[in-house]
């Protein structure tokens, strides 16, 4: 009897990438994405009207506030979250719920292969979602006199909606691959853990992966006439560099820790 | 692949929307020499910064305490701790926690910074010790339009007020130039000016820069003997060495010509100094001038090797050495 050879891990990975993003974006979930996606457009171009600090903007040379606003408010604290959330949480959660997970198991691959395939889908899919939505409010709220001088900036903010869409993604994707009700846990999370214990003294709130992901934010804290949701920012900050590395480390962490769940998982 | 037409579709059309925006936003950025100003950071904190500042400068601490220059200064001061300035006194880690500071003053004045001065100050600080520490030295802590502001009414921090404005954004300077600063974030501020704008995006890319109007200043009857300046703006990068320029502006070309004449003087008094001092000759053969219309410009390039010779003489002796015989 012939002994069944398990694909290497990358040509594993790059088939579940595959199935996952078919899976990932079906008729109606293009659709929500593309909503989500356009929803902060539509709120820059309706406060790019004649009332708009950024239409009255006698300061060419500087990244209007309207636009670090939005970016605090809509990408930081609920677009990012929500998305990684959502997605990542269904990185296997899709497979449980498509009844495929036992299919795949029974496939000669690695079982961390089915998250991480999943989990580069994801980032396909959430980073095609958010960053060309954020550049879109940054045409839409910056003159194009000041472009020059706040397109590094657009473009860090890009980087940094990145490096929390792989965080968030990580850690939900770690929670789908270990509890049955992940998006029950991870709404508790984003709208519950987070916004509270930000707003807790101490160094509790570095259990908060939006403390690392708001230090790396390079416009100010929106004040309040400007801000959406000032209360909900928290004004503690870390280094670029502690705040990168955390990130980094919770993305890897999340991925090794989904990838063991999942292979000790009862399907 | 397994994909369908819907991925393909979506992913066309925002790949399609992210390449074309990012395409747009290099070609506008980087397309045009001369087109961006002061970058990064920098362009929003300038946004803290009143629109009438007569003086702006500017000093990016890290690159500052990386340089050869502070290698060369810490070489000859054996203490390199400042325990007095304001800033340590505030409780902040000049090392750990202070990047760049930025500091704005109504106008320029022989006396050093006038009180007026706000001096915004970027780097990971640890607001939350910083706070508890200034409360427990008599700080009094509110908010200020969804700010975190702590004033001193007392005390040897008095009369300062210390605004934590943004993750690793902190203002200090007097009450009401801190709230002012707040008032204009979103109105009227520094980048509306848009002369000064001008002139800061032209010195922008040194570690250390100043820009400053000295119309003022040069009518006070302590700087009578100095030709009437409008601006000048001076700049300095500290990686190589120190390398910069410094530029003033004439009220008119009598004036531009007479303050080219002088330093054409000083210039050739520093190099006949080199013949007694021979470790100054590589700097001082570096300094170069020019004059373009009423604009004079004194430009230098220190190598790193010869900075420990431009480092005062201590009262202990240490220091460059001593002119030969």
């Amino acid at each position: 009897m012939s002994e069944t050879r398990v694909l290497p891990f990358l040509a594993a990975s790059g088939r579940t990438f595959s199935l996952a993003l078919g899976r990932k974006l079906t008729r109606s979930r293009a659709w929500f994405l593309l909503v989500m996606g356009l929803l902060p457009v539509l709120v820059a171009f309706a406060l790019r009207g004649p009332a708009a600090p950024v239409g009255a903007s006698t300061a060419p040379l500087a990244a209007p506030a309207a636009y670090g606003a939005i970016v605090w408010a809509a990408y930081v604290r609920f677009v990012i979250p929500v998305l990684g959330m959502w997605l990542g949480t269904g990185v296997i959660a899709d497979e449980v719920d498509g009844r495929s997970l036992v299919y795949l198991t029974t496939r000669p691959i690695a079982r961390g292969t089915l998250l991480t395939g999943g989990y580069l889908a994801y980032l396909l899919v959430a980073g095609a979602t958010v960053l060309p939505s954020m550049l879109l409010c940054a045409f839409a709220l910056i003159p194009m006199a000041a472009m020059p001088n706040a397109f590094p900036l657009v473009l860090t903010d890009l980087g940094v909606a990145l490096v929390g869409l792989a965080a968030y993604g990580a850690l939900f994707a770690a929670i789908g691959a270990a509890f049955r009700r992940p998006l029950v846990l991870g709404l508790l999370f984003v709208f519950g853990w987070e916004p509270l214990v930000l707003l807790l003294p101490g160094s509790i709130k570095r259990a908060c992966l939006a403390l690392y992901l708001q230090s790396l934010v390079p416009h100010p804290v929106p004040t309040a006439e400007s801000a959406l949701l000032p209360q909900l920012v928290v004004r503690e900050v870390l280094g670029p560099a502690e705040a990168l590395a955390s990130l980094a480390l919770i993305s890897l962490l999340g991925l090794w820790l989904g990838a063991r769940a999942l292979t000790r998982r009862d399907v | 692949m397994a994909t369908t037409k819907n991925t393909r579709l979506f992913l066309g059309l925002t790949g399609g929307v992210l390449a074309l925006g990012v395409a747009a936003g290099l070609a506008v950025s980087y397309g045009r020499p001369g087109a961006r100003g002061p970058v990064g950071t920098l362009t929003s904190d300038l946004r803290y910064l009143p629109a009438d500042a007569g003086l702006v400068a500017s000093v990016n601490v890290r690159a500052l305490h990386q340089s050869p220059l502070h290698r060369a200064w810490a070489s000859r001061h054996h203490s390199d701790r400042h325990s007095d300035a304001p800033l340590m006194r505030l409780g902040l880690r000049l090392e750990t926690e202070v990047e760049a500071l930025l500091v704005a003053s109504a106008a320029v004045s022989g006396a050093g910074l006038r009180p007026d001065a706000l001096v915004l100050v970027r780097g990971p600080v640890d607001t939350g010790r910083l706070q508890v520490r200034l409360a427990a030295q008599g700080g009094h802590v509110s908010d200020y339009k969804g700010i975190r502001v702590i004033r001193f009414g007392g005390g040897e921090l008095a009369p300062l007020t210390v605004a934590l404005l943004s993750p690793g954004l902190l203002a200090v300077g007097r009450s009401d130039t801190v709230t002012l600063s707040i008032d204009g974030v979103d109105g009227v501020n520094l980048t509306s000016n848009e002369s000064l704008m001008r002139a800061i995006g032209g010195v922008a890319d040194g570690d250390v820069w100043a820009v400053g109007r000295v119309d003022a200043a040069t009518s006070d009857r302590r700087f009578a003997s100095l030709p009437p300046l409008t601006w000048f703006a001076a700049t300095a990068r500290l990686s190589q060495g120190l390398e910069g320029s410094i530029r003033a502006e004439a009220r008119e070309q009598k004036g531009a010509d007479n303050i080219r004449d002088l330093l054409q003087g000083l210039v050739a008094l520093a190099r006949v100094q080199t013949e007694r001092r021979p470790e100054l000759a590589a700097a001082v053969n570096s300094l170069q001038l020019t004059m373009q219309g009423t604009v004079v410009t004194l430009s230098f390039a220190v190598p790193s090797g010869d900075l420990p010779a431009l480092m005062p003489v201590q009262p202990d002796g240490t220091g460059p050495s001593e002119p030969r015989p």
